[in-house]
């Protein structure tokens, strides 16, 4: 004889219990119309986790169905353009690393650019080629990043520490360079700030060789992975036609099959000179938006590989830059092709020292304007997945 | 899509709405139009095929705020992107919004209002963006300054000359 059957049920039920059983009953018994189902409110952020960054979004939600989203942006914002209208050209330099800092180098190089065109300064070969082993390493960083976040929002914790390991071995190359390992502040006005250490080359050329022999396990490791698969394929479709109309950029817009990449539509700097694909995908999903920057990624290593090969001697400052740059009065816009989508500049200088004004354009704040207004009818645990293949940079949205 | 503007280098191409594209240095294509064509001039670039919407800069003048749209073409075969340039005086900061001609345009003219406090006339939703709703002032005109600034403006060439003395 069990325990359980030993026990005896007492004769009579606690008065809270009998009560709710009554409320069951009562409702089982009412007309179906007559209950009372309701839109629910609810807010996520502004430190949830998987919000990378400080982001708050107040969904209406029917069911499991979002029915509308409020996002409430800001929380980060710094006002970056007000700090370089009261600074220097060089001393804003280092603020570019905090906008999007998982990709700090394209920043400052996009900075550096429209300086550099604003004040006729041209670049010695060397350093252009220097930004171009930086830059694209560092998209790199940044797309190993992404796969990684997005692989623990669907629950593989694997291919995140995996995938860190790469990522860490590259920072360990950026701060031969640059000194730092998140905000490097690489770029100067005119060149670079350091040149390449005895070896580094050899380094950088043996870890794209370790990176690319273990891309076929990193694939399967997460690509391949029938649950990542399945929260991924045919969700958060977006059209061509919709991805342009709501301002999308960069691998998240090539997802959608609109050819669209800065390198290639205006070529700058030295990438006439490369060989390289614009990978393109038709689905839009987040499968695919997933997939363009693993392809991506790839192309990359090719371009860091050709520029290995070519680079000359030389120096790596132009001459006669002086400290307190003085551009002529006029207006300049440069942009490059970030690893979150088109990245722009537009400068305004008066004559003076200090820039009259700043315009960053934000290729996340374009991306996350799109990612609200196409996630209404989403499930709510789609969201964050949906969120994840946008991968926004919150220093960038808010700067 | 219309692929019946060309645009070569030095060649002025007259745009649906009247208004002319010149190619200015360090810009590449710009239009400039006044505030009462904007609307206009938008309505001709979508229809010319320019469909993907970039940014709007405000510029501080001291009696007026320049207006600069960047909208880029990813239809047509030589794909680039245009500025159009539009001045509104500071008195009066009222412009037409462009949201519904290029939906994408939306948080860019809250972030124009909430900085620059431009009034975007037809605006869905215009409210602050990056500031608390309740802030005083826009952040980005050049005689905003309130105590949480911590660094001060200062002038370089000042700084400089007082040195040398």
């Amino acid at each position: 004889m069990s325990k359980l059957e030993e026990q005896k049920l007492p004769d009579k039920l606690p008065d809270s219990l009998l009560e709710r059983e009554f409320e069951i009953e009562e409702l089982k018994s009412r007309p179906e119309d007559t209950i009372v189902s309701q839109e629910l409110t609810i807010n996520i952020g502004p430190h949830h986790p998987s919000t990378h960054g400080v982001f708050r979004a107040i969904m209406d939600m029917d069911g499991e169905i979002i029915t509308r989203i409020e996002p409430v942006i800001g929380h980060l914002h710094r006002c970056f353009e007000k700090i370089a209208e009261n600074r220097s050209y060089a001393q804003f330099m280092p603020f570019t690393d905090r906008m999007d800092y998982t990709s700090a180098m394209l920043n400052g190089w996009a900075y550096a650019m429209a300086v550099e065109k604003l004040a006729g300064i041209q670049v010695p070969e060397r350093a252009e080629y220097l930004r171009v082993i930086a830059g694209e390493l560092n998209r790199a960083i940044s797309h190993l990043m992404t796969y990684t976040f997005s692989g623990l929002e669907a629950g593989a914790v694997t291919p995140f520490f995996w995938w860190f390991e790469e990522r860490d071995k590259l920072l360990d190359l950026f701060e031969e360079i640059a000194g730092a390992r998140m905000t490097f502040n690489y770029a100067r006005i005119g060149g670079v700030s350091g040149d390449a250490p005895d070896g580094w080359f050899d380094r950088v050329r043996d870890f794209i060789k370790t990176l690319r022999s273990n891309l076929d396990e990193y694939y399967k490791l997460l690509f391949g992975n029938y649950i990542f698969k399945k929260r991924m394929k045919g969700i958060g479709v977006i059209s061509a036609e919709e991805a342009i109309r709501l301002g999308i950029t960069g691998p998240c817009l090539r997802a959608s099959g609109v050819n669209y990449d800065v390198r290639k539509a205006d070529p700058y700097s030295i990438y006439p000179r490369f060989d390289f694909e614009v990978p393109i995908s038709y689905k839009g999903d987040n499968y695919d938006r997933m997939y363009m920057r693993f392809l991506e990624l790839q192309q990359s290593l090719r371009i860091v590989e050709q520029a290995l090969d070519q680079i000359p001697d030389g120096p790596i400052m132009a001459e006669g830059v002086p400290r307190l740059v003085c551009p002529p009065p006029g207006e300049v816009y440069a942009h490059v092709e970030s690893s979150r989508g088109a990245l722009g500049y537009y400068i305004v200088s008066d004559g003076s020292p200090k820039p009259y004004r700043v315009k960053i354009q934000a290729p996340s704040f374009g991306n996350l304007q799109a990612f609200t207004s196409m996630v209404v009818n989403n499930y709510f645990a789609d969201v964050i997945m949906i969120f994840g293949t946008f991968d926004p940079c919150f220093g960038e949205v808010d700067r | 899509m219309s692929d019946d503007i060309n645009l070569d280098e030095g060649q002025n191409e007259e745009m649906p709405g009247g208004v002319k594209i010149i190619r200015e240095e360090g810009l590449g294509y710009t239009l400039t139009v006044k505030r009462e064509d904007l609307l206009k001039a938008a309505a001709g670039l979508k229809e010319a095929g320019f469909d993907l919407f970039k940014f709007i800069s405000g510029v501080d003048y001291p009696d007026r705020i320049k207006l600069v749209y960047r909208v880029f073409s990813t239809k047509r075969q030589n794909r680039f992107g245009i500025f159009m340039k539009t001045e509104v005086p500071k008195s009066d900061p009222i412009i037409d919004s462009l949201v519904h001609i290029w939906p994408a345009a939306n948080w860019h003219e809250r972030e124009t209002y909430d900085l620059y406090g431009m009034e975007f006339k037809g605006h869905p939703n215009l409210r602050r963006i990056f500031m608390p709703d309740d802030w005083v002032g826009h952040p980005l005109r050049k005689d905003y300054s309130d105590d949480r600034m911590i660094v001060g403006p200062f002038n370089l060439v000042a700084d400089s000359s007082k040195k040398e003395s």
